[in-house]
């Protein structure tokens, strides 16, 4: 399994007036192509950080994050965009999709953007929501979707240009638990076809379900292994590194 | 000023509750205080807009009370302490006549004065290396000046406190208007020229135009004129006057004037021809007329852009209420009460408001200043109003309160709006489903509004009100909007409606006369009004064909071309008051250019309708008037044709009153070269040279225009039709003549006045009817301009004043040019509103927007993708206003130009490249209003934004 993503001491500091959170001290992390990587710990220790720094939507204040071998927070913005455009998707808790645009008009704009042309664009896009099972949706925009709909549309959004990353931050925390399990399962074709997923979620049996559990807790990775073997996932756990929990409410109102 | 007592009531019950919240409501008093300084830059934006609004209203009341002050100076320049004046027509009447009106004492009067005038030409000698500077209209009067310094009192407001004794033969005290255009000092000599003689005299003393200063130009030793006149043969006699002061100031003393004159007829009952003019009652009724006419003019135009700050004011509450959605929701749903939301927004909007009413007022005073100096370049050459500054503060207080009310009712009814939320719906951030059902109450709204505009529209034909005929069916088929909605689809319904609303306000005019006839601003603003609104319902029903446009856009690759369309589109209640702020504007601005490029392009039609094919005419001195002989002998010239004229009194079946006017007295030779145009003559001629030739050539009858009698404005009811009978009468002698119109002129471009044979003029008016007019036209090789130049400078001591039929045409377009200019400078504050609007919008919109942005460019989007899109999408909301406004204001443009607004249907002229200029200034200034906003959209960063969210 080839490396897609290397990060090396990543430091990620917040400045809030006259006090410093230091959200990532020190974060390494390797993540093979094709794993399903979960991404677990308290709230406000840094998940969420972790996940904007090694997708490059945020920028780091020290390390290094390889992704394809980029070095991406090397790149200046704009190559950092279409870099992202071309390798990356991201699922967000909130949806978020355009709502002012339908459903068929959301999942095509990661195609519009990487250059595909309005009509097969719009063709992939129409097969993309058939394959998440909202083909006939596809008109509705996002106030006429249920919450359960506009996250299957948020997914077929983030899958549509075969993204070699999937970012998910708590894709299923807004949604019950039965949609929640269909959501999850969209993601797991996806994963199961080659494609790499990074998952952020409190829930354990979503944590378990990856290939790959990291714990993140007051800025550092403190278990990256097995989900079977951490704690509190059913085995003993193994620190990944040590250190002191400094990144306490890191993530809370950012 | 009447409907200031319930606006103060109003204003005061709005802020009495938001000043009780401010005082006892510690609560509301603090979330609204955090509000407003939440964001200082948006809150100085929101004031700066709403404050424009109170400007405009107010600048209209302060040039309004400029031009009151300005004419009610005349008063004082001209009159001073006169307030009555006795014309006596034969200088020999004079003293009998003062000795009747002093014999006793005079109630309610403190003093009484005998003056003798006279026109004529002054000319002061030339100076080394110049010309002789000359002043052909001059007014020479015999006063004592001893008692002229203490009439009426106040030595200050006669102007002659410093004028020294009477002078004696050959001095003379000049006021300082005249010293001004002649250049001349006191030891100056000048020649006065008069009844075909040339008197020197010397200035001792130059007198303010101040008062009985203002009465004569040059005041001359008793017996002066008698002298000057014996002997003439022609020339318009001197004239005597007695002049009365009533008790009390210069302006409050007019209070008595109609008592005081009627006592004065009495005593002068068994004198000649005298006749007893209100000088300073007649100048101060003018005044108010004309203080009032611009008051409404410019306050009936600033309410388009008074109505942009409305739209304004509701686009940003609208906003803020959506911004804070969330928080209001979950206020509500901890127990703040529905009235005590609409409470917060009141105080807020109520500070906002308090503060933009005190900007607004003083801003006022600077554009009513701006609009004052421009409107004084614009007339400058029309000579005898000089501007006096002036702001009353009872003007002040109106403007204000005026643009408060509005602001405070918008700011209250957009919050009463905003408090009916859905707590879940706001708590969750989710949009309101769409007002598909009819409940009971919106049923019964529509009805009462459909009945409410029927109503309206029948008091509006029943009281020839054209403002209520053209809004009454629009308020009824609006109303009437949610029943349809019922029947038709609601997209069908909104186009039928607009359509109906729309196509009416253009034809009502068509379609019922009478109500239109009036011509009043009302009209003009209500049928924009109308004509917006219509307009831009319509096209917001439009989206589908812009979804079509959004879908050949995104084919093209234009991802930001269909970002900035899917807002807009999909949020058309707001894009709606957008588009009307920018369609107010540009229908304003488009229509008046329309209007006045259709207008001037008429000039040579004009000249040549109203020459009758001669070249100039020349107006000479009554006194000592040029010949016709000594015209023809000028280089260039080669035909004359006189005329005589005269001031006779004339009465009219509309104006039963006797009113002193110019009658003209015409020779069959006038015809030699063709005959002016008629828009209006007795069927029993064939032609409007027929016409003119009977005139001419026979009695009994006259042509004239349809103003006869009239000031200033439109005749309405007291216009002079063919078939009517001026009877026109000598004051001095009594004579009097009957005659039938049988043509009537749209225009009186040489103040002809009544034009009726030569000869039944000199019957009427015998000595007094001079040829001191004449028409002339010139060699086929020689230049109009060159050869009326000639006739004045040669003939200056007869005050002779040769003017083009071309020239006086172009500078009459010049002066309307240039005033719609003005007119369209004050509607384009309308822009600076729009735009402010559209860049507070564009900002909060970015706000709004922040966390989709943030996805966007999570998705890979280019920070130039993101301000494009901004950019675009505020250049799509002012292109569309753009474009409504500018069709509206060119269909509006033609059925006014098509209606006989001015006097006969004009082709519509399309002015584009004015117009392209005009567009782009919104254009342009609706990108820049986009710029910093679009800039910091593009700034934000992904990971930022979302976690705001998430």
């Amino acid at each position: 399994m080839s490396t897609i993503l290397s990060a090396r001491a990543v430091t990620k500091t917040y400045r809030t007036g006259a006090h410093d959170v230091h959200a990532l001290r020190g974060v390494d992390l390797d993540i093979g192509g094709g794993e399903m990587v979960t991404v677990m710990g308290p709230s406000g220790n840094g998940k969420t950080t972790l996940l904007n720094c090694l997708s490059g939507l945020d920028d780091i204040d020290g390390g290094r994050v390889h992704v394809d071998g980029v070095d991406i927070h090397r790149l200046p913005d704009g190559e950092r965009t279409s870099h992202r455009a071309a390798r990356m998707g991201f699922v967000f808790q909130a949806f978020n999709l355009v709502p002012v645009l339908s459903a068929c008009e959301n999942v095509e704009l990661p195609l519009l953007v990487t250059g595909v042309r309005p009509r097969p664009a719009r063709q992939r896009a129409e097969a993309m929501l058939g394959r998440v099972g909202l083909a006939d949706r596809a008109r509705h925009r996002p106030a006429e979707l249920s919450g359960g709909e506009q996250q299957r549309v948020a997914i077929a959004r983030a899958l549509v240009a075969e993204p070699a990353i999937v970012w998910a931050d708590e894709p299923t925390g807004n949604l019950d638990s039965h949609t929640a399990a269909a959501v999850l399962d969209l993601l797991r074709e996806a994963n199961a076809t080659g494609q790499t997923l990074v998952l952020v979620t409190h829930d354990r049996a979503i944590g378990a379900s990856g290939t790959r559990l990291v714990q993140v807790q007051d800025g550092r990775i403190v278990y990256d292994g097995d989900p079977r073997g951490a704690a509190g996932m059913g085995g003993a756990g193994r620190p990944a590194g040590a250190g002191a929990a400094v990144g306490v409410g890191a993530e809370a109102g950012r | 000023m009447i409907l200031l007592a319930p606006l103060a009531a109003l204003v005061a019950v709005l802020v009495a509750v938001s000043a009780w919240d401010l005082v006892r409501g510690r609560g509301l008093r603090r979330l609204a205080l955090r509000n407003v300084v939440r964001r200082p830059v948006e809150a100085l934006l929101v004031v700066a807009g709403a404050s424009l609004g109170t400007a405009i209203i107010t600048s209209a009341f302060v040039v309004g009370d400029t031009f009151d002050a300005s004419v009610r100076d005349i008063g004082r320049t001209e009159l001073g302490p006169v307030d009555e004046q006795v014309l006596v027509q034969d200088v020999a009447d004079l003293d009998r006549a003062v000795a009747a009106v002093d014999a006793g004492s005079l109630p309610g009067t403190d003093g009484v004065l005998a003056a003798i005038t006279a026109p004529a030409a002054v000319v002061a000698p030339a100076p080394a290396g110049g010309d002789p500077r000359a002043e052909p209209r001059a007014r020479v009067g015999e006063v004592d000046l001893a008692a002229a310094r203490d009439f009426g009192g106040d030595r200050a407001a006669t102007g002659l406190a410093g004028a020294g004794p009477t002078p004696t033969a050959g001095e003379a005290v000049v006021n300082d208007r005249l010293a001004g255009e002649l250049d001349l000092a006191a030891g100056d000599t000048i020649d006065v020229h008069a009844y075909g003689r040339r008197l020197p005299l010397q200035v001792r003393t130059i007198v303010p135009r101040v008062g009985l200063g203002g009465a004569a130009d040059v005041f001359v030793a008793p017996g002066t004129l008698a002298d000057l006149a014996a002997g003439a043969t022609a020339g318009e006699p001197p004239i005597g006057a007695v002049l009365v002061s009533n008790t009390g100031g210069v302006f409050d003393g007019a209070a008595g004037s109609d008592a005081v004159a009627a006592e004065l007829e009495a005593r002068l009952a068994g004198i000649g021809a005298v006749e007893v003019v209100t000088a300073k009652q007649d100048v101060l009724d003018a005044a108010a007329r004309s203080g009032t006419e611009l008051r409404t003019l410019f306050s009936s135009l600033g309410t388009f852009s008074a109505l942009v700050g409305v739209l304004l004011l509701v686009n940003l509450f609208v906003m803020l209420a959506e911004e804070r959605k969330s928080e209001l929701g979950v206020m509500r749903a901890v127990g703040l009460r529905r009235s005590r939301l609409v409470r917060l927004f009141g105080l807020e909007g109520g500070l906002y408001s308090v503060a933009a009413a005190l900007l607004g007022t003083v801003l006022g005073i600077a554009v009513g200043q701006a609009v004052v100096a421009a409107t004084s370049s614009i007339i400058a050459d029309e000579g005898d109003l000089t501007f006096v500054f002036a702001v009353r503060p009872a003007s002040l207080v109106a403007g204000g309160l005026i643009g408060l009310t509005i602001s405070l009712v918008t700011v209250w009814g957009t919050s009463l709006r905003i408090a009916r939320l859905h707590v879940i719906r706001a708590i969750r951030d989710l949009p309101d489903p769409p007002a598909a059902r009819l409940t009971l109450r919106r049923a019964v709204a529509a009805t009462v509004g459909v009945l409410a505009g029927t109503a309206l529209a029948r008091v509006g034909v029943a009281g020839d009100a054209g403002p209520l005929v053209i809004a009454g069916p629009a308020v009824a088929l609006f109303s009437a909007l949610p029943l349809v909605a019922r029947l038709v689809p609601r997209r069908l319904a909104v186009a039928g409606v607009a359509l109906l609303s729309g196509g009416w306000a253009v034809v009502a005019a068509d379609a019922v006369p009478a109500a239109f006839e009036s011509g009043t601003y009302d009209i003009f603003v209500v049928q924009g009004l109308v004509l917006v609104a219509a307009g831009v319902a319509l096209v917001t029903q439009a989206d589908r064909v812009w979804a079509w446009v959004s879908d050949r856009l995104a084919e093209r690759g234009g991802l930001s071309a269909r970002l900035a369309l899917a807002y807009p589109l999909a949020r058309r209640g707001r894009t709606g008051l957008l588009l009307a702020m920018f369609s107010l504007v540009v229908f304003t601005l488009a229509l008046l250019s329309a209007i006045s490029t259709s207008d001037s392009a008429r000039a040579p039609q004009l000249t040549a309708e109203a020459s009758g094919g001669w070249d100039l005419w020349v107006d000479s001195s009554p006194t000592g008037p040029v010949t016709a002989a000594q015209i023809a002998a000028v280089e260039g010239v080669e035909q004359v044709s006189p005329m005589v004229s005269g001031v006779a009194d004339l009465t009219t079946p509309a104006e039963p009153e006797p009113t002193a006017w110019t009658v003209t007295g015409i020779e069959p030779s006038m015809l030699d070269r063709g005959a002016p145009a008629l828009s209006d003559r007795d069927d029993r001629f064939a032609s409007d040279h027929d016409a003119f030739a009977a005139v001419a050539a026979g009695p009994g009858v006259a042509i004239t225009t349809e103003d006869l009698l009239q000031g200033d404005g439109p005749p309405g009811d007291a216009a002079v039709a063919v078939g009517d009978t001026v009877t026109v009468t000598d004051p001095v002698s009594g004579e009097r003549v009957p005659l039938e119109i049988i043509g009537v002129t749209d225009e009186d471009w040489t103040g002809h006045g009544l034009l009726a044979a030569r000869s039944i003029v000199e019957d009427v008016l015998g000595a007094r009817a001079t040829e001191s007019r004449h028409l002339v036209a010139v060699d086929g090789g020689a230049d109009a301009e060159s050869v009326a130049h000639r006739i004045t400078a040669d003939h200056v001591t007869s005050g002779a004043d040769a003017r083009t039929f071309a020239g006086e045409v172009a500078d009459e377009m010049g002066e309307s040019r240039a005033f719609m200019r003005l007119l369209q400078g004050y509607l384009g504050l309308g822009l600076v509103i729009g735009t402010a609007g559209l860049g507070v919008v564009m900002v909060r919109a970015v706000r709004e927007r922040r966390r989709q942005v943030g996805v966007l460019r999570a998705l890979g989007f280019p920070a130039r993708v993101v301000r494009r899109a901004f950019l675009l999408e505020a250049g799509f909301v002012a292109l569309q206003g753009i474009v409504i406004g500018l069709a509206l204001g060119l269909v509006t443009a033609w059925q006014i130009l098509d209606s006989d607004a001015f006097g006969e249907p004009i082709p519509l002229r399309v002015p584009w490249l004015e117009l392209a200029v005009l567009m782009a200034a919104p254009a342009l200034a609706a990108a820049g209003a986009a710029v910093t906003p679009a800039a910091q959209a593009a700034r934000i960063r992904p990971a930022a934004a979302l976690r705001t969210a998430d």
